[in-house]
């Protein structure tokens, strides 16, 4: 009799339960809300390293690469107060970087090489043999970082132009004094901590990344602005003299240089169903890292 | 007679519920924070209020169950706290914001620094400031050994040059003429002789009197809501 009262109560206790947690369960958390089909985050990387990609050698060939021209100077010295200089373009990735960190979103960008100036740069552990394959095979490199469960994809960072390797292979702390034109002279390695992105969520990347290209850039406006002798910044570029684009001129450049590319993209992600490149995700399984 | 401890029953439970109830009033009120702190407050957090730091997830209790049952049965990725969330570097970053930082925490996310992650946890704030234990800083003072043990300058501007420091193992000399995250302004002396003592280091890292220049290039907001 007691036997059979406590297994109607352990029923009913159960069935509550339940009740309670599935069938009147009121709408979940909105961390786990997402709607929308699912993109593979290794080409919401691709998306964005093409657009980091046309904004740095942008930034080096048009800006940087054309200081005999402007009589601009640029140093890795630059927020020094007494210094007279903008950002080389690592330091102009790195203020992206900060800036992107600042976002709400959990998205990294890092810069590093085998052969860096600043030996904080330098590679080790995984990222070194991944880059070591990177150089090799010429394929970027997609993989998982088990200790921090973040989604990683290292692109070569190309010698575009001669200040590049010039610098490079000039500078007082250089361990690598050969470098030539087409080297890759390290990476670009991207983070994200979801496998899969919404739709709405590739746009907010995108718009984040472009919002931290124009915070890095007007960082450099305003140092300019405690220049003694401040150049023109309007619409002209430094290839005409002494002259800076304005943030906007900037902004629309890069507009203009990335936005077809992008919306292409976005639009071959959608004709192909949002599925991911094949290769790279059975790459990554292959080495079990994903 | 039975009737009499009845009543008396009833009567000590009526008593508990009261005084649990008050307490735990009490407990919820402001002026009582300090006698669930765990300890006192890092130097300049002092007017900190607790949920600055110390916040609630997002849902109702019932959504929370739910979803920690479901991760238990594998519906759902994440367990989601029933109270507080931990404390994240954004808690942090909300009044510590640094354009500059010579080491910021997401810089220790990225692949490379797995081995540094394991040792020291540099990619959390938490790791080197503990709250609630009073310090500036709740770390070794030599922790620069886990990343920079291979540090070698072609032109080293110094008295004793950077790798005759760490070939003596010298870790403890690092903060007395770097400022970690760079945030005071202060010219790096480059003799050796200069460097802040031992002594004067640790008693700066447990909250004591600066070592390095009272100038701040970035300083802290006073409220996580302060624009200015």
């Amino acid at each position: 009799m007691m036997k059979h009262r406590n297994f109607v109560l352990l029923s009913l206790f159960l069935s509550t339960v339940i009740v309670y947690l599935f069938v009147t369960a009121p709408p979940p958390l909105v961390t786990e809300g997402k709607v929308g089909p699912k993109i593979p985050v290794a080409r919401v990387f691709e998306i964005l390293n093409e657009e980091n990609k046309i904004v740095r050698n942008m930034y080096t060939k048009d800006i940087v690469g054309n200081s005999k021209t402007s009589g601009l100077k640029y140093s890795e010295y630059w927020k020094e107060s007494d210094v007279e200089a903008g950002p080389l373009p690592a330091q102009f990735l790195r203020a992206t970087a900060v800036s992107l960190e600042k976002s709400k979103l959990r998205l990294g960008l890092f810069l590093g090489s085998d052969y860096p100036i600043n030996s904080s740069n330098k590679f080790s552990g995984d990222q070194l043999e991944r880059f070591l394959l990177l150089k090799q095979s010429g394929k970027p490199q997609f993989f998982f970082v088990k200790d921090v469960a973040l989604y990683s994809y290292m692109f070569a960072d190309v010698a575009v132009v001669k200040p590049c390797v010039e610098c490079h292979n000039k500078h007082k702390d250089s361990p690598k004094t050969d470098w030539k034109l087409d080297n890759v002279m390290g990476a670009t390695t991207w983070t994200y901590p979801e496998e899969y992105v919404t739709y709405d969520e590739l746009v907010e990347l995108i718009l984040t990344l472009r919002n931290a290209f124009r915070n890095a850039y007007s960082l450099y406006i305003k140092k300019v602005s405690s220049f003694k002798v401040q150049p023109e910044i309007r619409e002209k570029w430094p290839k005409d003299g002494y002259f800076l684009p304005s943030v906007d001129v900037f902004m629309e450049a890069i507009n203009q240089k990335a936005s077809s590319k992008t919306f292409n993209a976005i639009a071959q992600l959608r004709q192909n169903g949002y599925v991911a490149n094949s290769d790279v995700i059975s790459g990554a399984r292959d080495t079990g890292k994903i | 007679m039975y009737l009499f401890r009845r009543k008396q029953h009833g009567a000590g439970y009526l008593l508990g519920i009261i005084i649990s109830s008050i307490f735990i009033i009490f407990m919820q009120l402001p002026l009582s924070a300090g006698y669930y702190s765990p300890g006192p407050m890092t130097a300049g957090h002092e007017n900190a209020k607790c949920e600055w730091c110390h916040k609630q997830v997002n849902g109702t209790l019932r959504q929370k169950f739910q979803a920690n049952i479901q991760y238990l049965i594998d519906l759902r990725k994440s367990s989601v706290p029933l109270g507080y969330r931990q404390v994240v570097n954004d808690d942090c970053i909300a009044c510590h914001k640094r354009s500059d930082d010579r080491h910021p925490v997401f810089r220790f996310f990225e692949p490379r620094y797995e081995k540094a992650r394991k040792e020291i946890r540099p990619h959390y704030c938490v790791s080197c400031h503990k709250e609630h234990s009073g310090e500036r800083v709740s770390i070794t003072p030599t922790f620069c050994v886990t990343c920079h043990k291979n540090l070698k300058l072609k032109n080293d501007p110094v008295s004793i040059p950077h790798e005759e420091l760490i070939k003596n193992k010298q870790w403890h000399s690092c903060l007395g003429c770097h400022d970690f995250h760079g945030n005071h302004k202060v010219q790096v002396t480059k003799n050796v002789k200069k460097v802040v003592s031992r002594k004067k280091i640790e008693l700066y890292l447990m909250g004591g009197p600066n070592i390095y220049s009272n100038e701040k290039k970035e300083k802290a907001r006073e409220t996580p809501d302060d624009e200015t």
